[in-house]
């Protein structure tokens, strides 16, 4: 069978300068092998050392690239065109001459896309980037906005926004500085980018919402400096500690640590409940309050000494004793509780709470040597308290601390352990310890780690999920035992 | 030396502006045989690089076959190519020889057979044009002659 190879202009000297030839062969194989013996020189252009065809090189049987058919076993029919047809490619140059600012301005128009500010307000990208410098920002910015200056854009970028396929608008305060960052995001591989034309500047004119962010004064930055080194706190992470509120209750051996490590990262408000007043023998653990406030109110004790590590923050004291009566109210304004509570009554009153306002309730309890912590957060998953106990053990197996003794440190340990937990919570960081057990045991030094597992039957967790919320009990009558002080 | 008529470095022009930021390719069609080299008309072919497009292109070799057999049927034949470069000056980059159809081909070179037209875009603008060819591995800078 007769077909035409087509010959392309640089290799036409192999054949005489023909641009075709003809050949036999049923099929592109045969037909170069019946090429190759007429004309020598052509296999070694065309095909690789294994015998298939070069990348470049492309052959078309009439209209169709052989890639798509048949490869070299495609079949010729007589009077079948045979072209070879290279792949021209090529690109510019990766250095090029010094530009001008008006020239980078101008490609950047041209090549990044652009959005406008009412675009903008009609529909919100997945995330919106603020590259101005902080003291711009200070004015106000666009609600919801991430801010990296653009000097720290290439450097935080990955961390703020880690999904290069994220719908992303970026604006500066006119729309230049913008364009230029908007081009760097692109070339890091991130697909959806645009700028904001006319940058915030456009977007206040036009009578969108401004948000006047809540920002460290330079007071605070001195303060907290070591935390602002931490990408994980970060000027961000210190603000959302300084506006969280957090409800400890008891100012007794776990609250006293606790507390006092809260107030000195900047947790902004801590509440603080006990009814109790400062004991001699508190004081070998219960660091709040030292020897001369014995005999006085331990949450004014523990607002003083408080205020003394860090007058920046707000302390509540709530001299009195929580009840059904009164947690609701109590809970109320805070974001998270810290269980510091020497007595079972008190923590099914605690959980019971947390979970009706579906707040995370940080939990410690200690035993001479021993201490355990543990995150309770089951409206974001995991158990509650009485997941873990449906019921509460008898007296003689869980004493207080006023009958069985408890090292003086240990409730150190455990309230620092707690408040770690909080501010993990609060920032959004790192793995809380919802769903497991962390027990100390200080004697042998070792911690151990337990799963916990929600309750399928527990009817406060169900109350999450619809179920109506089982109520608070008589949680004196349900334990059946008086509290100490731990 | 390549020479073209106005009309058809209007058509490379028109082509390069409207595929700017964009890399655009395409044939330079005329008489058979060359140097020197006279185009008497362009023809646009599509970039199927579409990811890098900005400063990479690889012509369909389907619309080069196309050009080809155009060509032949008016008993003219492709003589050359043509691509822009966005932002960049009219030059012969190292990708562009490198993947020039002469250096593919590899060793023993192979003559110069195409002379390649290389137009520079500034801001959507065409700013300039230079034409090579590839002689013995290398890139070499021929006049170009427009009318």
């Amino acid at each position: 069978m007769s077909a035409l190879v087509r010959i392309p202009t640089p290799l036409r000297p192999l054949c005489g300068g023909q641009d075709e030839v003809t050949v036999d062969g049923a099929t592109v194989r045969e037909a170069l092998d019946d090429l190759e013996r007429r004309h020598a020189g052509f296999k070694a252009r065309l095909l690789d050392g294994q015998g298939g065809v070069r990348r470049f090189v492309n052959l078309f049987v009439n209209q169709d690239d052989v890639r798509h058919l048949q490869g070299l076993d495609t079949p010729l029919k007589a009077g079948d065109a045979l072209s070879i047809v290279p792949a021209v490619a090529g690109g510019a140059p990766g250095a090029d001459a010094a530009v001008t600012f008006s020239q980078l301005h101008q490609e950047l128009k041209a090549r990044v896309p652009e959005t406008t500010a009412r675009d903008l307000a009609r529909a919100r990208p997945q995330v919106l980037l603020d590259v101005r410098e902080l003291e711009e920002v200070k004015g106000g910015k666009i609600p919801g906005a991430v801010h990296i200056p653009r000097g720290f854009l290439e450097l935080r970028v990955e961390d703020e926004v880690p999904d290069r396929d994220a719908e992303v608008v970026v604006y500066c305060a006119g729309g230049t500085r913008s364009l230029f960052a908007a081009d760097t995001l692109r070339r890091m591989g991130y697909q959806r980018v645009a700028s904001l034309q006319g940058g915030f500047r456009a977007w206040a004119e036009a009578g969108q919402p401004v948000e006047r962010p809540r920002l460290l004064t330079d007071a605070e930055r001195r303060r907290y400096s070591r935390h602002l080194m931490i990408p994980e706190v970060g000027e961000a992470g210190q603000v959302k500690l300084l506006q969280a509120k957090v409800l400890l209750i008891g100012a007794g051996g776990l609250g006293c640590p606790a507390a006092l490590y809260l107030a000195a990262a900047g947790v902004g408000t801590l509440g603080v409940v006990d009814f109790d007043v400062v004991d001699e023998s508190n004081l070998q653990r219960q660091v709040l309050h030292p020897t001369d406030r014995v005999g006085t109110s331990k949450v004014e004790s523990a607002r003083r000494t408080l205020l003394a590590q860090n007058p920046g923050i707000t302390v509540v004291p709530h001299e009195e004793r929580i009840t059904s009566e009164n947690v609701e109210r109590l809970l109320g304004a805070y974001d998270l509780v810290i269980d510091g509570s020497d007595n079972f009554a008190t923590r099914y009153l605690i959980n019971d709470a947390c979970v009706l306002q579906r707040k995370a309730c940080v939990h410690g309890s200690i035993y001479r040597f021993e201490g355990q912590v543990t995150v309770f957060d089951p409206a974001r998953g995991g158990p509650c308290y009485r997941c873990l106990y449906p019921e509460p053990p008898p007296p003689e197996l869980a004493p207080s601390c006023a009958d069985a003794g408890v090292l003086g440190v240990l409730p150190g340990v455990v309230g620092v352990l707690e408040a770690v937990e909080a501010i993990k919570l609060i920032l959004g960081e790192g793995e809380p310890l919802t769903g497991r057990l962390l027990t100390y045991d200080a004697l042998g030094a070792r911690f151990r780690e337990l799963k916990l597992r929600r309750d399928p039957g527990c009817a406060y967790c169900a109350s999450l999920d619809g179920a109506p919320f089982p109520g608070f009990v008589d949680y004196e009558v349900f334990c059946a035992s008086a509290g100490g002080d731990t | 030396m390549l020479s073209l008529p106005q009309t058809a470095l209007d058509l490379v022009t028109a082509h390069a502006e409207a595929d700017y930021p964009r890399e655009c390719c395409g044939l330079l069609v005329g008489p058979p045989g060359g140097p020197p080299w006279r185009a008497t008309t362009a023809r646009r072919a599509k970039n199927l690089d579409t990811a890098r497009a900005q400063d990479r292109y690889l012509m369909d070799p389907a619309d080069r076959l196309a050009a080809e057999e155009a060509a032949r049927a008016a008993g003219l034949a492709v003589v050359g190519f043509y691509h822009s470069h966005p932002d960049h000056d009219a030059y012969f980059s190292p990708t562009d020889l490198e993947r020039s159809e002469e250096h593919q081909w590899g060793e023993p070179w192979v003559p110069p057979s195409y002379a390649y037209l290389v137009v520079s875009v500034r801001a959507g603008r065409v700013a300039g044009w230079k034409a090579f060819v590839v002689d013995e591995g290398a890139a070499r800078e021929v006049p170009v002659a427009i009318g």
